[in-house]
């Protein structure tokens, strides 16, 4: 047996060592991976990972010493362990420990909730749209330089399309240096409306440090299901060019590829295009998500096997090109699924509307930075978390955050949720061993 | 001697932790860890007792101590919170 990660820190100080008995069974929040060396056993709940080969798996349920420390470990629990009650208690030492309210310091900023494009799968369609005025925006700027405490603002730049007003995000930004406020941004965009101009105006002047855009296929597939409201031109070369402009410029530029039945095949294309054009700029990382509306269907995949599997498909050849963004398991206390549950993050709409989720533009405000105080019972319903019978036996419940008021998680937790983050738990801890052996191998160099 | 305020103590596996919260979090970063006695023990403080008086408490509870194990095996744990600072004279 070989221990690859330890206990994190916050179960490691709170939790003894299992005393040992009679245990029966695998815990339940013990995944276990296959690999060539043997088995991959990590705990969902202490965040220990260890590496069990051939021959501890012939023993571990008969052979004293092995099955002691799996049992000290937590691995192996008797029948009748409680292992959500367990799982409970440490919640509730991470909810004690979540930093009090502090100053308000990350904002999401709705420059505008029109946009230049027509997606079909937006789920803004049909919503108001309004930009954000000079005035509105320079009391934007004002509040958040009275509400900062004098500590550093990061700003997400949303819409809509946020570009389309960009002159909301030019006075904010001038207001907030003449106040003396030190922030970063970052922006959830199309790319479209940057050109040479705005891309140097945007690092030095609105200090972008990050950017995420969104490709829908290759040429023909992404100008049909964007559907600009410009006739000339191909919106595809554009956008392009100017991810290649942010990348010179040294933004970090995230793609998110939007997948669905349809364009699946045309992603791969896409994933070549990228590669051909941008493989050498390690500011790129490339990432898929499975396209679905808020009533979470999945569109025209034959089934949601077939759509976890293309999914993971595309993210696996991403990563084997090196332009997916290798993800680790969280090591940290994680004290919030979003914004939503976060008491220092804030949206603030174009009239100046504050609310706590970037995905609502139309209800669940919470007051508005012409006022002095929140409402709480509101801010309180946004973190009320949801749980589901089959929370009691599910391996992702040490870690797993579902807000009821969340519109994503608006239809429960589906098996094919479950599969889903059972998918990309299980990359994550294949990341973690494919660091330490090459760590290992950069030791035996040394 | 008491109890600074904002240490809540709450149950893990059988045993305790204690966790600072608010202001408290600026005393002790981080959490203590109790076991049952040590609850016992943590209790008395709560009620205002003196350590004798949380020795005393030990002995009617538990079988198979004597007066002096359970005088040192207080002021061990009030050591120990002492020394995490969740303790003021």
């Amino acid at each position: 047996m070989e221990q690859i990660l330890e206990q994190s820190k916050l179960v490691s100080s709170v939790l003894p060592s299992q005393a040992l008995g009679e245990s029966e069974k695998l815990s339940l929040y013990c995944l276990r991976i296959p690999v060539e060396e043997g088995e991959l056993w990590y705990h969902n709940l202490t965040g220990e990972l260890l590496l069990l080969d051939y021959a501890d798996l012939g023993l571990f349920e008969t052979e004293g010493n092995l099955k002691d420390e799996l049992s000290k470990r937590w691995f192996l629990v008797p029948k009748q362990h409680d292992e959500k009650k367990l799982a409970d208690q440490i919640r509730t030492v991470k909810e004690l420990l979540k930093p009090q309210k502090g100053n308000l310091n990350h904002y999401v900023v709705f420059t505008t909730t029109d946009c230049n494009a027509r997606c079909f799968y937006c789920y803004e369609l049909g919503r108001r749209r309004m930009h954000m005025t000079d005035a509105v925006a320079h009391d934007v700027a004002a509040y958040i330089a009275k509400n900062c405490g004098g500590k550093p603002v990061k700003i997400l730049w949303f819409g809509g399309e946020p570009l389309f007003n960009h002159r909301a995000i030019d006075i904010i930004t001038k207001d907030l240096v003449a106040e003396g406020v030190e922030f970063t941004s970052t922006m959830a965009s199309n790319g479209f409306l940057f050109d040479e101009a705005m891309v140097k105006q945007a690092v030095s002047e609105w200090n972008l440090s990050r950017i995420q855009i969104a490709l829908d296929g290759t040429e023909a597939i992404y100008n049909r299901s964007k559907a600009y409201i410009y006739r000339d031109g191909s919106p595809f070369q554009r956008v392009m060019s100017n991810i290649g402009l942010l990348l010179e410029s040294g933004v970090n530029v995230s793609i998110r590829l939007n997948m669905d039945a349809k364009n699946a095949d045309d992603l791969d294309a896409l994933v070549d295009e990228l590669a051909q054009r941008y493989q050498k700029y390690t500011n790129l990382s490339v990432y898929a998500v499975l396209l679905r509306d808020f009533g979470h269907s999945i569109g025209e995949f034959e089934s949601w096997e077939q759509a976890l599997s293309r999914y993971k498909a595309l993210q696996e050849r991403l990563i084997n090109m090196r332009m997916g963004h290798v993800k680790y398991l969280e090591r940290d206390i994680r004290f919030n699924q979003c914004m939503a549950d976060n008491d220092s993050t804030f949206t603030i709409l174009p009239d100046g509307r504050v609310g706590k989720c970037e995905h609502e533009s139309e209800e669940g405000f919470i007051g508005s930075i012409y006022e002095d105080s929140f409402d709480q019972d509101m801010i309180g319903a946004w973190k009320e978390q949801l749980r589901i019978p089959e929370c009691d036996s599910c391996l992702q419940y040490p870690t797993c955050i579902r807000l009821k008021k969340c519109a994503w998680h608006a239809h429960g937790c589906t098996e094919h949720d479950r599969a889903e983050m059972r998918i990309n738990l299980t990359q994550k801890v294949l990341n973690e061993y494919e660091r330490y052996k090459s760590g290992k191998v950069k030791e035996s160099l040394v | 001697m008491k109890l600074i305020d904002g240490i809540v103590l709450t149950e893990v596996a059988g045993d305790y932790v204690a966790v600072p919260t608010g202001e408290a979090s600026e005393v002790l970063r981080g959490v203590v860890r109790l076991n049952k006695t040590g609850k016992d023990i943590w209790d008395g403080l709560a009620a205002d007792l003196s350590s004798q008086q949380v020795a005393d408490a030990l002995l009617q509870k538990y079988d198979g101590i004597d007066d002096e194990s359970a005088r040192s095996y207080v002021e061990d744990v009030l050591d120990k919170l002492k020394r995490a600072g969740l303790i003021v004279e």
